[in-house]
């Protein structure tokens, strides 16, 4: 289990992130989603132990990361940008890695060269972005380590490869108990992918739920009555978006679902639906509650 | 218990198999260096005395064209940024450091391999060198091959363990390779051009020459550049420069340890490092635009000023723009006004007051001895013939106070040096050219009535006749050489009484006869003198009979 207690992180007077408290349980695909410089990154760059915490920890089975060798060999970190060896082959590279992860596996690197289907030995730099992105996760997964740390892991792969991955990463999860922590604005791929979702905004983590959980605790009402909206509905339901068009009302309500049926169905209307959100749909609320604007992209 | 891990071998195997080139190349420039001379030397069938010759030009740093010293250098500081690349760069930074190896041995395995791409070379070189000479058709000491092996890898070494310091403390490679540069140079350059600079402001001051190649140890290469040759291994000098490897190891050691990953983004990582920066920029451009506008329109004070205060404004400007990265710093001027401020109260107290500068002679009572002649020469200011006369010393102040009112006078017409060793132990040291009129002549000659004056000026005052080998008398278009006893007892007198009754002084040019005494090289001891010769040139006067006397065969 990971665990982030009291976190914070400054770049000189600026501080990136502000007390974050995550627990990241052992076997979990944890996403971890936020609009453009919320902290992201450097969340990720201080739970690989790149960074080094200016208060708060972050650690593992009880271990701090930052410049903790042992720990570190049990977790590996693609980066949004990943980086190779000039004119390193990717055989140059896995036998790189080989050298300093223990947990390193030939049969697994052996495997997932059919799977990828590059010439182990052309030069990476030669590749394009996106064979570079399934290069590297070719390399991670051939470590074998027990976390992976995957930093906006499926930009540049095509719909095939985003599936392919997927599912390699996931048959790890099951099999292994694999954890995984990844951050991606593609929230849609995150959706059918993580048991877990942490939305962080300037700096602060707003909200950390099971996806399940958080999906039923956030919906879309659209109802019609006969005469007018009753005024219980509005003050009793946490309302986050509310649209009138002709008779039928939209509501985004945040709270439990059947207690907000059962009360919508005490008016008897005419018409009756909840709709699940997407997760996109439910981190533009939560980031509009949380002070981001949400006006311009919500349709 | 757990077990202690180490990743030496990771990190350096793959180091070693990135940057063999660059030592491959450093070994193909020293084979060119030294044992490709040796070859071709004995190819050519020279004889042993020009084998001796070339050896000595071979075992210097003189190699391709003097640029000898600068390719070590390069090839150096190019070891430090291959291997160093690494943590100057965002994204290889975060990609080591992610790794589960501890910055500790990320820096030990990194300087590690910048040792052995240097120590191969070399090594192999030597054993290459040996193998020529143990032919035994060359005359060559071991010791001067195995000294010159050794010491170009400890130079070598010095210059990359710099570069090293400098690519933890800097994130640009250009800034990287330019500092290190710079940082040999600088002190030899501020010291120089700063001196420079204070004689433009206060013409009348004489710079002390400082020595600063003890430096050596930890900016070599400077003294390679200067042709000083290939420093001989001593104890001390094997201490030293241990010492001064050791330093710049720890240095870099504590700062790449403290660095945070984060300051990748920062050309400059540690915040206190970009003021040292920038007021050495600020006050090295400052120098530099100064000297060459000064020296190139030779105009006076102001003018230096001025030029100062654009100078300063540059640099300070230029290091801002490189620490932010950005083209427009004005609103970033605050630490230059705080220097310029500082600058204008130093140059306030420097030209107004005695605090920095003493402008003003001393008091007679304050000066043990004085130096006052129309020459310089060091050896006499630290002879025992300096003025103690009280009342000539009052006539030296007296003068010098004369002097000062000639501040901006730039003539050619006369010149003094004035030394003034003080009861406390300091020296003032004065020099005014210019043309002072009849009133400074006048002052002068005054003063050279003092036999101390007449000691200190007059060498030949000082000499024993019997000292005296022959004379060359310089008359007309003619030159006589004298070597008869009576004549040059003859020619001693009329010099010596000349000056001692004030017929002949150093002041005027209206001399007729240019008399050169040669003293006999068994009497150098005497006269302190360990190697060379002593000749006494004076400018007299002598009638014609005299002459046709002294010529007369």
């Amino acid at each position: 289990m990971i665990k982030v207690e009291g976190l914070y992180k400054n770049y000189g007077d600026f501080e990136a992130l502000k007390d974050i408290n995550l627990t990241i349980p052992k076997g979990s695909v944890y996403g971890i989603i936020g609009s453009n410089g919320a902290g992201k990154t450097t969340l990720l760059k201080t739970i690989s132990g790149i960074y080094k915490p200016d208060k708060g920890f972050a650690k593992i089975e009880d271990e701090d990361i930052y410049e903790n060798v042992h720990v570190k060999k049990r977790m590996f970190f693609v980066l949004d940008d990943p980086y190779y060896y000039h004119n390193y082959s990717i055989k140059e590279m896995a036998s790189f890695y080989k050298s300093i992860y223990e947990s390193y596996s030939d049969e697994k690197y052996e495997n997932l060269k059919d799977v990828f289907k590059i010439d182990e030995n052309k030069k990476i730099k030669n590749l394009s972005k996106g064979m570079k992105r399934q290069v590297i996760i070719w390399l991670a997964l051939s470590l074998n380590t027990d976390v992976l740390i995957l930093d906006e892991p499926l930009d540049g792969l095509d719909a095939v490869m985003r599936q392919k991955v997927k599912k390699i990463i996931f048959e790890e999860v099951l099999e292994r108990q694999l954890t995984v922590i990844i951050s991606s604005h593609n929230l849609r791929e995150l959706e059918d992918f993580c048991d877990h979702i942490a939305i962080i905004h300037s700096g602060s983590v707003i909200k950390e739920k099971d996806i399940d959980e958080l999906k039923n605790n956030i919906f879309k009402i659209q109802f019609a009555f006969s005469g007018d909206v009753p005024k219980e509905l509005t003050e009793k339901l946490d309302i986050l978006y509310y649209k009138q068009s002709g008779k039928v009302t939209t509501f985004i309500v945040k709270g439990d679902r059947k207690k907000a049926e059962d009360l919508i169905l005490k008016y008897e209307p005419i018409l009756l639906d909840i709709i699940p959100l997407s997760l996109e749909e439910i981190f533009i609320h939560e980031m509009g509650e949380a002070g981001y604007e949400k006006e311009n992209i919500l349709l | 218990m757990r077990k202690k891990t180490y990743c030496f071998n990771p990190i350096l195997l793959n180091d070693l198999k990135r940057f063999w080139i660059l030592s491959a190349f450093y070994s193909f420039i020293l084979f060119l260096l030294v044992p490709l001379k040796l070859l071709n030397l004995i190819s050519e069938h020279v004889n042993i005395g020009e084998l001796i010759n070339s050896n000595n030009f071979i075992f210097t740093y003189e190699g391709f064209m003097g640029l000898q010293p600068l390719i070590i250098f390069l090839i150096a500081i190019f070891i430090a940024v291959a291997l160093f690349y690494e943590i100057q760069n965002c994204k290889s930074n975060d990609h080591i450091h992610s790794l589960p190896i501890s910055k500790k041995d990320i820096f030990i395995n990194k300087v590690l391999a910048g040792e052995i791409l240097i120590f191969i070379p070399c090594f192999i070189n030597y054993i290459i060198t040996e193998i020529i000479v143990l032919q035994g058709t060359i005359p060559v000491h071991h010791y001067k091959i195995i000294n010159y092996f050794i010491m170009t890898f400890i130079n070598t070494n010095i210059l990359f363990l710099q570069g090293v310091f400098f690519a933890v403390v800097t994130t640009n490679v250009f800034l990287h390779v330019f500092v290190s540069f710079a940082i040999n140079l600088v002190p030899f350059f501020i010291v120089e051009m700063g001196n420079d600079l204070l004689n433009i402001i206060l013409p009348e001051r004489l710079s002390e020459s400082i020595s600063l190649y003890n430096l050596k140890y930890i900016l070599p290469l400077s003294y390679m550049i200067e042709g000083r040759g290939v420093d001989t291994i001593t104890i001390k000098n094997i201490i030293l420069y241990i010492l001064s490897m050791a330093l710049l190891f720890l240095l870099s050691y504590i700062l790449f340890i403290k660095r945070k990953n984060e300051d990748i983004n920062k050309t400059i990582t540690f915040n206190f490092l970009n003021d040292v920066f920038k007021y050495t920029t600020t006050f090295i451009s400052m120098i530099i635009f100064s000297l060459i506008l000064s020296g190139y329109f030779k105009i006076g004070v102001t003018f230096t000023v001025i030029n100062c205060i654009i100078g300063s404004f540059l640099g300070y400007y230029i290091s801002e723009m490189i620490i932010r990265k950005e083209l427009y710093v004005f609103n970033r001027l605050k630490g230059y006004f705080i220097y310029l401020g500082i600058a204008v109260v130093f140059l306030i107290l420097l030209l107004n007051t005695d605090l920095i500068y003493k402008h003003t002679p001393p008091r007679a009572e304050e000066v043990k001895e004085v130096y006052i002649s129309t020459q310089y020469n060091e050896d006499k200011i630290n002879s025992s013939y300096l003025i103690k006369d009280k009342n000539t010393i009052k006539n030296i102040i007296s003068l010098q106070k004369y002097l000062i009112g000639f501040k901006n006078n730039r003539g050619w017409e006369n010149q003094v040096y004035i030394v003034y060793k003080l009861n406390n132990g300091d020296m003032i040291k004065r020099y005014y050219r210019g043309n002072f009129g009849n009133e400074f002549i006048t002052q002068m000659e005054e003063i050279s009535k003092n036999i101390q004056y007449k000691k200190l000026n007059y060498d030949i005052l000082n000499i024993d006749f019997s000292d005296i080998e022959c004379i060359d008398l310089n008359y007309g278009k003619d030159v006589y050489e004298v070597t008869d006893k009576e004549k040059i007892r003859k020619i001693y007198d009329i010099v010596c009484d000349g000056f001692m009754n004030n017929k002949f002084n150093n002041l005027g040019n209206n001399y007729n006869t240019f008399v050169n005494f040669k003293i006999k090289n068994d009497a150098l001891k005497k006269y302190n003198k360990k190697y060379g010769d002593i000749r006494i040139y004076v400018n007299i006067n002598l009638d014609e009979d005299t002459i046709n006397n002294l010529i007369k065969k």
